[in-house]
């Protein structure tokens, strides 16, 4: 469960080109929702995400999740219950790592990192069973660096990773919008079926507004750092495409700099 | 060359061998390009060379190089990752702050020990010829801690240093605390560097402060001439490269030291050119591979 109360973020504050992240933002995330974000390009949606991650941290408000404080916790001390996929598929994996190596970083987030031993028999008989479920052949590949692989395959490796280890919460940051349509196909199919296996809180920025409809329970729209919009399962589940575009430019939702439209498109 | 420049050029390899697996682990691994080792080498030989000559025991000595050279690579590393000092400025000011520290270990800018019994003089006695003690005790030691190196890399914490250096941004959401992790590699690497230094020393029966100009040029010369020779396709094959690299940069100096043309021959003062156009070689031996290589496909 996530809560955020009156979070702020402002970027270069006080200078020439200060820009509001996110202002004022509240909300709350029940246990198990899967919460799609959509907005323009600048809305404060990557904004929202690195503030719940730790990779930047709030001027103002608090961030809560599951019951701890997490608000100004620098990320690699809250990285143990928090799962996450980002938009470039290389940036997720360690190229010169194995696969099984990077799998081993993804099992032991959060915990002590001894001198133990990083790659154990039951580790890799773990990794390998949780690879074959990708039907990739991946198992087969576990000792090959994961810089010879695909940005599919490194994406797909990058989302087992972050549920490797239960998380509180599963971060994706469009993590579908740098791949091939069948790869993006793949990946989306596995987050669908993941997320609800497992139940997880999810929080998933897209521009994909299909994806909202039938993969979120709820879709918050973002707009010059605010929430514009939220809309739950009982309103999406009657909505096509075509309804959530027109509400997306009635909303006014522009990007950054651009002027505010005032037309509906039909 | 004779036999016994042959030995000496391999006990040389060797010893240097320790200080460019140090170089390794952070140029490559940790990809900090550290200069602290020019200072930290000329560290462990001053440490050594001061307890030896006021009548310590040479095993201790060593093992006190090795703490004093995690010191100061730990120092680098705070002020790099805490300070936000460029990692390249970090390595030159330790280093630079070392000479000073150096001569006040050592009392003076040089300090030999002739006269005592050194760390190979334990191993006399035992059917092996003299000269060749020396060698023997650094390969041991080398192979010993190039092992150790190797296990280490593969544990837990090991995997997050390697990590941490492929892939910074991936790590800090895997949990790495990355400072923690940079100033703990950057540690290891200089306590090896000034180990290295420390047997120099005892091979020597002395050390001096400028003994350490020029390491980073040798040692990165010998994690490249290894590399072109055997490639990284793992830890435990880029950590023999790096000593085979480092007996080869040495063998390779010793044979055009002793090389002679007619009236021409090449001294000590050649040294830098000979070690350029050896690291341009080693740079361009891949490529010419690689290019051979694709011809015979043809």
């Amino acid at each position: 469960m996530l809560r955020l109360e009156n979070i702020t973020k402002v970027f270069y504050p006080g200078e020439v080109n200060e820009v509001v992240g996110v202002s004022g933002v509240s909300l709350t995330v029940p246990e198990g929702q899967f919460l799609i974000i959509i907005g323009g390009n600048g809305s404060g949606k990557s904004t929202l995400l690195n503030l719940v991650s730790g990779t930047a941290l709030p001027d103002t408000g608090e961030i809560i999740l599951d019951g701890k404080n997490v608000t100004k916790l620098a990320e690699h001390l809250r990285a143990g219950v928090i799962g996450r996929v980002f938009q470039d598929p290389l940036v997720g994996t360690s190229a010169g790592l194995t696969v099984e190596e990077n799998f081993s970083l993804a099992a032991s987030r959060g915990e002590f990192r001894g001198l133990g031993r990083a790659l154990g028999t039951r580790l890799r008989g773990n990794i390998r069973d949780r690879l074959a479920v990708l039907g990739l052949g991946l198992e087969n590949r576990m000792k090959a660096k994961v810089g010879l692989l695909s940005g599919g395959q490194r994406q797909a490796i990058t989302l087992l990773m972050a549920v490797f280890k239960r998380p509180s919460i599963l971060l994706l940051d469009e993590h579908t919008a740098a791949l091939d349509p069948r790869a993006s196909r793949k990946v989306m199919e596995l987050t669908r079926s993941i997320v609800r296996r497992e139940k997880l809180t999810t929080l998933m920025i897209t521009h994909n507004l299909a994806h909202a409809l039938d993969s979120g329970d709820r879709t918050i729209m973002m707009n010059r750092g605010s929430i514009s919009g939220d809309l739950g399962s009982e309103q999406l589940g009657t909505m096509t495409v075509q309804d959530l575009m027109s509400l997306f430019w009635a909303a006014g939702t522009t990007d950054e700099g651009e002027q505010t439209a005032t037309t509906v498109r039909t | 060359m004779s036999w016994y420049s042959f030995i000496a050029a391999l006990e040389q390899g060797l010893i240097f061998g320790l200080m460019s697996l140090g170089v390794y682990l952070t140029f490559r691994v940790l990809d900090f390009p550290d200069l602290t080792v020019d200072g930290s080498l000329p560290l462990g030989a001053s440490v050594s060379a001061a307890i030896v000559a006021t009548g310590g025991d040479p095993f201790l000595s060593v093992a006190a190089a090795f703490v004093a050279g995690g010191l100061a690579g730990a120092f680098t590393g705070i002020i790099s990752t805490k300070l936000r000092i460029l990692n390249l400025l970090a390595g030159i000011l330790t280093m630079i702050a070392l000479y000073s520290i150096n001569i006040r270990i050592m009392g003076s800018p040089n300090i030999s020990f002739l006269n005592r019994s050194t760390l190979f003089d334990g191993f006399r006695g035992l059917g092996v010829p003299g000269y060749a003690i020396p060698m023997i005790v650094a390969l041991v030691a080398v192979l010993a801690l190039k092992m150790a190196l190797d296990l280490f890399l593969h544990t837990r914490f090991g995997l997050a240093l390697r990590a941490t250096g492929d892939n910074p941004r991936m790590v800090a959401a895997q949990g790495v605390d990355t400072h923690t992790a940079i100033i703990a590699g950057v540690a290891l690497s200089n306590a090896l560097v000034a180990v290295s230094g420390a047997l120099l020393a005892q091979s020597q029966g002395s050390a001096d402060v400028n003994m350490g100009v020029g390491t980073i040029v040798a040692g990165l010369a010998s994690v490249i001439i290894g590399e072109a020779f055997m490639g990284d396709r793992s830890v435990f094959v880029a950590t023999a490269s790096v000593i085979l690299g480092s007996v080869l940069y040495r063998m390779a100096i010793a044979a055009a030291l002793s090389f002679r043309f007619g009236a021409l021959s090449l001294n000590p003062s050649d040294l830098n050119l000979i070690t350029a156009i050896l690291v341009i070689g080693a740079l361009t031996l891949p490529r010419v591979r690689n290019r051979l290589k694709s011809r015979a496909l043809k």
